[in-house]
């Protein structure tokens, strides 16, 4: 695809087989914007049947705004003259275009209703027939909150193309203006595709796949100019080109290297077909039939139909894959396969992953604490010890709370302010429920004190008491990912004090919503899960003796 | 012959048979091998104009005049040289032609010489045009 050269030399390039799809063929809605734009209807008419008649497929490209930039809108409405433009386009028999407030995007945006008029001149295209590039390539707005209200309406309502082409290049290195999907945004990108069940066009990748695919583009890249003897790209320029994100991470040709190496392949009259056997003879040959394939579409002439695009090989347009949205329910359908690969994302959590995390920390932490079992959990007598119930996983496939603290430190912490106090602590392992509250008010009933703390893998801590309801506890934290040592120091020494019938100011987690914030929800549902696993209706709870095996117990960190 | 409807799309699947590059291949003739072997120019990869036709008929079918009509005007300016259609489309840009007569002119070569008069037609529209909204004027 060619992008906005100037006209002629761009269909100089497409008659040498370069491109097949020439796109942003500019028209405008007022004839003084029209030549100031060098062209005319007459002039860009002639141009759409002379890529046609060289087998290209084309599309012009307006939008809102642009007359307004250049200085002659003749007072009309933004809308009236992007209609003018379309009625255009299907008069001089294009197939379709790029529309929605392309460069005029932004100016557009800061007037009342703007972005309204955006969405009606994808509208207008629509109901004129023609393929429809939605023009969100253009960012609107710097607003993170306005980009994404922009475009909710397409991955609901969906478009041929949502983004004329995704911006796959940073911000920084698209010489128009900003796309409001950048590289930055691409797995937001493909995570929208997938909460919406839209088909943006993008498909998610492994790393290792993508590093694959530029590694070997760049060397196909590499060996055309090589072999046609162009340019010979250094290792070290090709190695820097396949992991960079921007232009500003490579160390390739300079603008000055690269103008000679475009006027050769002019000179010299370079067209597709040499480049097709320069790939093969460098063992390219997937890469040369591709290329292949793609030239000889223009033959048939079938991918000059509106909205055709190349799926699998075969040219799918309005033809024989016509528009046939006719209310909800109706029009284009994701098949099962392809939504599975949109549902496909990197970096999915899932138990195995918490587990597989999970048990990197096990060793370390079995070096430093022993949970061994001592028998069924006794009824305790006496006053002065503090029962700690902890859950089924804890030490077991859980190692560290979600604040990233060592369930070794939580009970060092808790045992060591229990017992500074002068009572002692007693650990029982609970077996039949996982639920914080229940841990509490089981330990508490085993408690001589009637007192005692229950406490979850991931951090979640009660203080409960024998004679209390189920959640009507003494004390709770609820906030694991931002508690503390120090807090679960306090909860022991409050649990202690409770014990000695004091009545102490409860420990206070300092929280602005930190901790119930989105990110947490997926991680402690699969460590529940986890959890609630390895509980069993009815089993008893064990007594635990447990050791702390460090030689330095005074060390936390 | 009757017409193409858009049940005889895409043709280069539903008659393999007729499509044919401008110089008589077949698209099964066009291989990788074929390439290497020096058997494939850039002639046998371009469009006929008789593929443009089809394609117009095909458009016209689906409810788009227009699009066939732009596909019967590619078809005329398939056997066009670039360097003719490229000093065309300059002539056609605003302030090229500094008078009516310049248009006129290339409308009759082209009608005369290369067989293309729905061309030399569009080409007097825009000549009248031009001239009506004063275009012929200098520019730069």
């Amino acid at each position: 695809m060619q992008c906005s050269s100037e006209e002629a030399e761009e269909l100089r390039i497409g008659m040498a087989g370069f491109t097949s799809y020439a796109e942003t063929v500019s028209v405008y809605g007022t004839e003084k914007s029209f030549t100031d734009g060098d062209d005319t209807p007459w002039s860009k008419a002639f141009l759409a049947a002379a890529y046609a008649s060289r087998g290209i497929k084309m599309r012009c490209t307006s939008g809102a705004g642009s007359e307004l930039l250049m200085g002659f809108h003749e007072a009309k409405t933004l809308l009236y003259l992007e209609a003018r433009c379309l009625c255009l386009q299907r008069g001089m028999g294009v197939q379709g275009t790029q529309n929605g407030g392309i460069d005029g995007a932004p100016l557009t945006a800061t007037v009342p209703g703007g972005v309204r008029e955006l969405m009606a001149e994808n509208l207008l295209a629509v109901w004129l027939d023609l393929e429809c590039a939605s023009g969100n390539d253009a960012r609107s707005s710097e607003s993170e909150i306005r980009v994404g209200a922009k475009i909710l309406p397409y991955l609901i309502a969906g478009s041929d193309l949502i983004c004329s082409g995704f911006g796959t290049i940073p911000a920084y290195d698209n010489s128009f203006n900003p796309s409001l999907f950048n590289a930055e945004e691409m797995e937001d990108y493909l995570v929208l595709q997938r909460d919406f069940e839209a088909d943006g066009g993008l498909t998610p990748l492994a790393e290792h796949r993508a590093l694959d695919l530029r590694a070997r583009a760049v060397a196909a890249i590499s060996a055309v100019l090589d072999e046609l003897g162009l340019a010979q790209p250094t290792a070290e320029m090709q190695a820097s080109v396949v992991v960079a994100s921007g232009s500003a991470e490579t160390r390739s040709f300079t603008p000055g290297e690269v103008a000679p190496i475009s006027e050769a392949i002019k000179a010299r009259g370079i067209t597709v077909i040499d480049v097709i056997r320069a790939l093969a003879n460098r063992g390219f040959e997937a890469e040369a039939e591709n290329l292949l394939s793609m030239v000889k579409l223009r033959i048939s002439g079938d991918y000059l139909q509106t909205s055709a695009m190349i799926r699998n090989g075969r040219v799918v347009s309005a033809i024989n894959d016509p528009n046939d949205y006719s209310g909800p329910g109706s029009g284009y359908r994701m098949t099962e396969e392809r939504r599975q690969e949109i549902n496909d994302i990197r970096d999915v959590l899932d138990q195995a992953e918490v587990l597989r995390v999970e048990a990197t920390f096990e060793k370390a932490e079995m070096a430093r604490i022993a949970y061994p079992g001592a028998g069924v959990a006794k009824f305790g007598r006496a006053p002065d010890e503090v029962v700690i119930g902890i859950s089924p996983a804890f030490g077991v496939r859980l190692f560290q709370t979600t604040a990233g603290h060592r369930l070794s430190d939580v009970l060092r912490v808790m045992i060591g302010a229990i017992t500074a106090r002068g009572l002692r602590a007693r650990v029982v392992r609970l077996h039949h429920t996982a639920d914080t509250s229940f841990l509490g008010l089981s330990a508490a009933r085993l408690s001589g004190s009637g007192i005692a703390i229950g406490i979850q893998a991931k951090g979640t801590a009660v203080i409960h008491a024998a004679n209390r309801l189920p959640h009507n506890n003494l004390e709770l934290f609820s906030n694991a990912p931002i508690t503390q040592l120090e807090h679960y120091a306090g909860l022991g020494r409050n649990a202690a004090a409770y014990a000695l019938g004091e009545a102490p100011e409860p420990v206070v987690v300092p929280t602005r919503g930190e901790a119930m914030g989105s990110r947490y929800h997926a991680r402690v549902a699969l460590i529940y899960a986890i959890e609630t696993g390895l509980t069993e209706d009815g089993a008893d709870p064990q007594e635990i003796d447990l050791r702390f095996l460090d030689a330095n117990p005074g060390r936390q960190s | 012959m009757k017409k193409l409807t858009t049940a005889d799309y895409p043709l280069a699947e539903t008659r393999p048979e007729h499509v044919r590059g401008k110089r008589g291949k077949l698209l099964e003739q066009i291989t990788l091998q074929a390439v290497l072997a020096g058997e494939v120019d850039m002639a046998d990869l371009q469009i006929t104009p008789q593929a443009l036709q089809d394609q117009a008929e095909i458009a016209a079918d689906a409810g788009r005049p227009t699009l066939a009509l732009n596909f019967q005007r590619a078809a005329e300016l398939v056997d066009v040289p670039q360097d003719l259609i490229m000093s065309t489309y300059e002539l056609l840009r605003p302030g090229r032609a500094r008078s009516k007569q310049e248009l006129l002119d290339r409308a009759g070569l082209l009608r005369d010489h290369h067989s293309a008069p729905t061309i030399a037609d569009f080409i007097l529209e825009a000549a009248e045009i031009y001239e009506r909204r004063g275009l012929f004027t200098y520019r730069f």
